[in-house]
């Protein structure tokens, strides 16, 4: 498995532990170990960290979604001033891009400190 | 530079995180969920969406508490169908399913009459709504029920059963599965209590028995004088069809006055009124004789009109159990069925609209008001401590003085005209122990008799009961506490210093009004008035004037009649008000040769439907409103001036019907002397210039129907904008207010029956049942409701069976 995907997948796997009741922030701080065990550039690391973190909460809230034949995204996004459904999933990808990344970046920035040292 | 991006971007991170734990304000004192927990896929929101596709596989659960198993099979409609061997049981398992499916609900309701929303939405605007609820006393008086309710053992026995079987969902709970609303509102469920039922009781007689206007009728009557009052404001409507008949007054002896009180021809003119309030929870229900149907079997028709919420009022369930085979519709938070029917019988209800709420003003006996006189002797006042909970673990203290009529719910407001006035309701004397078990002794009625013994223990709101049996009986019952009243008290605030103020107790229970069987073929009511006047007690209240009539006039040219034909009396949209008042005004307004204009032609043609298409009913609505507003011209209101009362639409249109010069016509603006012609003419012409600014659109659209989330939480309403029906029509649909189940029971060999309501059995907005029966009931459509005999009877119906046994650790 190329770097970049394994990173992704490993962040990705990181997001899942919510599937285990693990809390939501905890994606942030396991995508940070991600990054200093499986270090990429920062810029990818930013990047695949996003990914990862995206895809972990948006294939979550499609797995329900999808059998709910979207009634719920439908009514959040109403409630929320109007948005679509389709809004609705990439604004929960995007929080879960938001922890994956930054906490990835996180993780590979402070690998940098601890290298240096 | 390393240290510095690390920084910067761990910040950023530990932000994100921080930002996304908090609560953001959204404008109007309300908050949007904190994003964090609210959007993790695996606790937030998304856990409530439900499948569309139910599974179809069985369940099984064990509770505790339970004796034998219970059966539950689910239909197509997700209406649960309980078959158990005692009736504990199924009343156990009752308040499980009830609260999977309306536990919020029933959190939030509960909370509203107790006076706790504060604890868990803490806005000044809760706050405020607390202090008033608990300063009316309904959470003291839903103790005091409580402690009646629980003398009885077997009361008692049911009320656990179904807390019980409530908590057993709740102890499931976790975050994750919280129902949606508290994860939007930020707060978690607490365990169901036996006095949370005895608050939702108490909320539904708010609801339906809080009604009075004491100050306003008090203000009203100083401003008019007796005779003037008195004849716009008669007790009695003379064109009134009274719930059970006899000699209506003559109409011709209305009273009539000449004269307008000069102190209203001088002053501040106020602003415009609008038209009064129509009734707003009203409701239909008759039975048919047989003699009537074309089955030779009576036939059973209710539909409760209440404010249209979501999650929907009813929970409808089926309940079979060697004694008891009933289906119908129950509140959450109380066991039974409250409008249903059985193998023999089936029973609805209406609200009675009776003033069953005074104020009395209090004579102190000391400067600091801690004493008053009762019959001269002083009196000491009981003070009451209110700790109110606001969230984020305030407490606000509230003390609210006690007299023996009642709280004095605005002691603390010294500008307040009722500051020193002490409230009396029927709704704060306990409850009649057995008050619970009404319902469940009505799931097991088969005849008259046993439908009397069981309704006897029902006491607020006073409610019009009908019945019918497989048998052949119909019959109404007028059924609740009744005030014994001296004639003339109630409508006014009272005297508070003389104990014979007072009630003189509440009216046997065999002098209450009932009929069974009468010649007509039919027993029927719309809340209007009980009775005729020849009725021995005094009683007043609000009565409806026109939904009555017409059922009436319906009812009496029905014969050969099928849940078909009682259907198209429930949604019929036809209003004997906009008839009798459109009527009146066109003669007046062809009486001064106003013709050929677009407007009247399609008034003409107007049949008098509130159909969701048509023009007509909001052009006549725009025309009367002006109308009303020009002839009552006299009445100062805005926020400046007190409350008044204001003539109902019937006084008024009786006026343009044969009083056309009563001085009340003439319009202040003017130095003429205007008559009703004149202002029906100039009404027109307001109404004309109306429509130039502002086009008619279907009645429809202009009067939508709003069904509104419970908590008003924008995206979980609906707005409906095909709807038919008017307050004063059969098809009573308001804006917010109307049929909130529309059911027909056909009394034959087998019983079957149809019935709808808009929304759907689940509470979670995440679920397609959500609110599945909204556009069959939008468009008058019912579901044939699937009544079984037993549990092995097939049905392609049934989606899934749950088998509910006794908790393993109790069977060791």
């Amino acid at each position: 498995m190329n770097k970049p995907l394994r990173f992704t997948a490993l962040v990705f796997l990181s997001g899942c532990t919510g599937y285990f009741g693990a809390p939501w922030w905890l994606l942030a701080p396991l995508s940070g170990i991600v990054a200093l065990t499986s270090p990429l550039s920062q810029r990818r690391t930013l990047v695949w960290g996003f990914v990862g973190g995206a895809l972990s909460w948006l294939s979550a809230a499609l797995m329900l979604h999808i059998p709910n034949e979207g009634i719920l995204a439908h009514r959040i996004g109403n409630m929320l001033g109007g948005l679509s459904p389709v809004a609705v999933l990439l604004a929960t990808a995007t929080l879960g891009g938001l922890l994956g990344g930054l906490g990835a970046a996180s993780g590979r920035l402070l690998g940098d400190l601890i290298m240096k040292k | 530079m390393r240290k510095l991006r690390f920084t910067v971007v761990f910040a950023l991170l530990i932000c994100l995180i921080w930002g996304m734990y908090q609560r953001l304000p959204a404008g109007g004192g309300k908050e949007l969920p904190a994003l964090g927990p609210f959007f993790n896929p695996f606790s937030g929101f998304w856990q409530n969406a439900t499948a569309v596709a139910q599974s179809g596989a069985d369940q099984a659960l064990a509770l505790p508490g339970l004796g034998e198993a219970v059966d539950v099979l689910l239909d197509d409609m997700m209406v649960p169908h309980l078959f158990a061997d005692r009736m504990e049981d199924a009343v156990r398992v009752q308040g499980y399913l009830t609260a999977r499916d309306r536990l919020w609900q029933m959190d939030m309701s509960s909370r509203k009459t107790a006076g706790r929303l504060a604890e868990v939405l803490g806005t000044p605007q809760m706050v405020e709504l607390d202090r008033m609820t608990r300063r009316q006393g309904y959470a003291w008086a839903a103790a005091r029920d409580l402690v009646s309710w629980e003398s009885n053992p077997e009361v008692k026995a049911m009320l656990d059963a179904y807390t019980e079987g409530v908590n057993a969902y709740v102890r499931t709970l976790t975050p994750a599965n919280y129902p949606l609303e508290y994860k939007i509102l930020g707060f978690a469920p607490e365990p169901w209590t036996n006095l949370k039922s005895a608050l939702i009781a108490q909320g539904m007689a708010e609801v339906l028995a809080r009604k009075e206007f004491d100050l306003a009728a008090t203000q009203t009557l100083d401003m008019l004088g007796k005779p003037v009052y008195e004849a716009l404001f008669p007790d009695w409507n003379p064109k009134q069809r009274p719930i059970i008949g006899g000699a209506l007054p003559d109409r011709q002896a209305l009273p009539l006055t000449r004269s307008v009180p000069e102190s209203m021809r001088t002053g501040d003119a106020g602003t415009r009124l609008g038209a009064p309030d129509e009734y707003s929870v009203g409701s239909n229900n008759w039975a048919l004789a047989g003699a009537r149907s074309s089955s030779g079997r009576p036939i059973l028709a209710n539909d409760p009109h209440l404010n249209l919420t979501l999650p929907s009022i009813w929970y409808a369930v089926q309940i079979h159990t060697p004694k008891v085979n009933v289906y119908g519709v129950s509140l959450p938070g109380i066991p039974g069925v409250v409008i249903g029917f059985n193998e023999h019988m089936a029973w609805g209800i209406t609200n009675g609209g009776h003033d069953v709420a005074d104020w009395y003003k209090i004579r102190w006996a000391d400067a600091d008001k801690r004493t008053y006189l009762l019959d001269e002797e002083p009196t000491a006042v009981e003070f009451r401590v209110e700790q109110i909970g606001v969230r984020g673990g305030h407490v606000q203290t509230d003390t609210v003085p006690y007299t023996v009529w009642g709280p004095m719910a605005y002691a603390h407001d010294q500008d307040h005209p009722l500051c020193d006035y002490a409230f009396r309701w029927a709704s704060h004397d306990a409850s009649e122990p057995d008050y619970v078990l009404v319902f469940l002794r009505l799931a097991m009625g088969r005849n008259w008799s046993d439908f009397r013994e069981a309704i006897a223990h029902f006491d607020v709101p006073i409610q019009n009961f009908v019945m019918a049996t497989r048998e052949g009986t119909i019959g109404i019952q007028i059924q609740g506490r009744w005030p014994v009243r001296a004639p003339g008290t109630g409508r006014f605030l009272q005297d508070g210093s003389l104990r014979s103020s007072g009630w003189a107790g509440y009216i046997a229970q065999d002098q209450l009004p009932v009929q069974k069987n009468p010649d007509q073929g039919f027993v029927f009511s719309a809340n209007q008035h009980s009775t005729a006047p020849d009725y021995p007690f005094y009683y007043t209240g609000s009565f409806e004037d026109w939904r009555g009539r017409h059922l009436y006039d319906r009812l009496m040219h029905t014969s050969g009649g099928t849940l078909d034909s009682m259907a198209s009396i429930q949604l019929d949209n036809y209003s004997l008000r906009a008839a009798e008042a459109l009527q009146a005004m066109l003669n007046l307004l062809d009486r001064r040769g106003v013709t050929g204009h677009p407007v009247l032609d399609t008034l003409r043609a107007w049949d008098f439907r509130y159909e969701p298409h048509a023009y007509a009913p909001v052009l006549f609505e725009v025309w009367y409103d002006y109308l009303y507003g020009l002839t009552w011209d006299e009445w100062p209101s805005g926020p400046d001036h007190p409350a008044r009362q204001t003539p109902e639409d019937w006084r008024l249109i009786d006026m343009l019907e044969r009083d056309t010069s009563h001085p009340f016509f003439d319009l202040r603006a003017t130095p003429h002397k205007e008559s009703a012609g004149d202002v029906v003419h100039a009404a027109f012409d307001s109404l004309t210039m109306h429509i130039e600014a502002h086009p008619a659109r279907p009645w429809g659209q202009h009067r939508t129907v709003e069904i509104r989330h419970m908590a008003r939480i924008p995206g979980l309403g609906r707005s409906l904008q095909h709807v038919g029906g008017h307050g004063s029509a059969l098809n009573a649909q308001k804006e917010t207010h109307g049929p909130s189940w529309r059911m027909l029971v056909a009394l034959e060999d087998s019983v079957f029956a149809r019935g709808v309501y808009p929304g759907g059995q689940s509470g979670n907005p995440g679920s397609l049942y959500y609110d599945n029966m909204m556009d069959a009931w939008a468009t008058g459509k019912y579901y044939d409701l699937l009544f079984m005999k037993s549990k092995d009877e097939p049905s392609d119906r049934i989606q899934h069976r749950l088998r509910v046994q006794p908790h393993p650790k109790q069977i060791q």
